[in-house]
């Protein structure tokens, strides 16, 4: 099984502090899949970086508060 | 469960059944020495396949399909890529069998190939659904 990448991230709390947005919103609005944004929530998945940007507009925060290299 | 990841289940146990139903019935008529005919068995197989497909996908998946996501793109080219040499490595066996069988029967080896490779494809799509990526 291939290990997962040492990305750590801050998503669940983004999304508790924005009005506790559901991951379907936050998928909606980034053009992803739930399932997608649940993979990269339990750092399953690493997203590219486009939609790392993505994600951290939705937040309105800078890349580095949604995710932290572990490497 | 993704929506892709149903559609793949679906592809999966759909292919698995109808092509394991036309082998065992390929398998008792080589084995009975009966002709085993490749056009109409193989062409209802197709047909029954794409109709069960077509037929369980509208009935189980009702919520709308959009576009692929990249991670889906991602799991979809692993799967393929796997698939490939899957099918690469059941090719070499069809070819083999052209010193033990007729060309009938070497046809059906192809197909076989055919079939364990969409296998491979199908449940590579699955596993990527839920494993790191």
């Amino acid at each position: 099984m291939p290990t997962p990448p040492p990305i750590k991230n801050d998503i669940r709390r983004l999304r508790f502090e924005h009005g506790e947005m559901t991951q379907a919103d936050l998928a909606l609005r980034i053009g992803m899949t739930r399932q997608t944004v649940a993979a990269i929530e339990q750092g399953k998945y690493s997203p590219s970086l486009e939609a790392a940007f993505r994600i951290a507009q939705v937040f309105g925060v800078g890349l580095d508060r949604v995710f932290q290299w572990e490497g | 469960m993704a929506l892709r990841e149903k559609s793949a289940w679906i592809s999966f146990w759909t292919t698995l059944v109808v092509y394991g139903a036309y082998f065992a019935y390929v398998g008792q008529a080589a084995a009975a020495g009966r002709p085993v005919g490749l056009a109409g068995p193989l062409t209802t197989c197709i047909l029954v396949l794409v109709v069960l497909q077509i037929g369980l996908r509208i009935a189980l998946n009702r919520e709308p399909r959009g576009p692929h996501d990249e991670r889906e793109r991602l799991i979809d080219l692993t799967a393929s890529k796997q698939a490939f040499y899957v099918l690469q490595v059941a090719a070499m066996g069809a070819a083999v069998t052209v010193y033990f069988f007729d060309k009938v029967l070497m046809a059906q080896a192809v197909i076989l190939a055919l079939a364990v490779s969409e296998l491979a494809r199908h449940g590579g799509i699955i596993l990527g659904h839920r494993r790191p990526c």
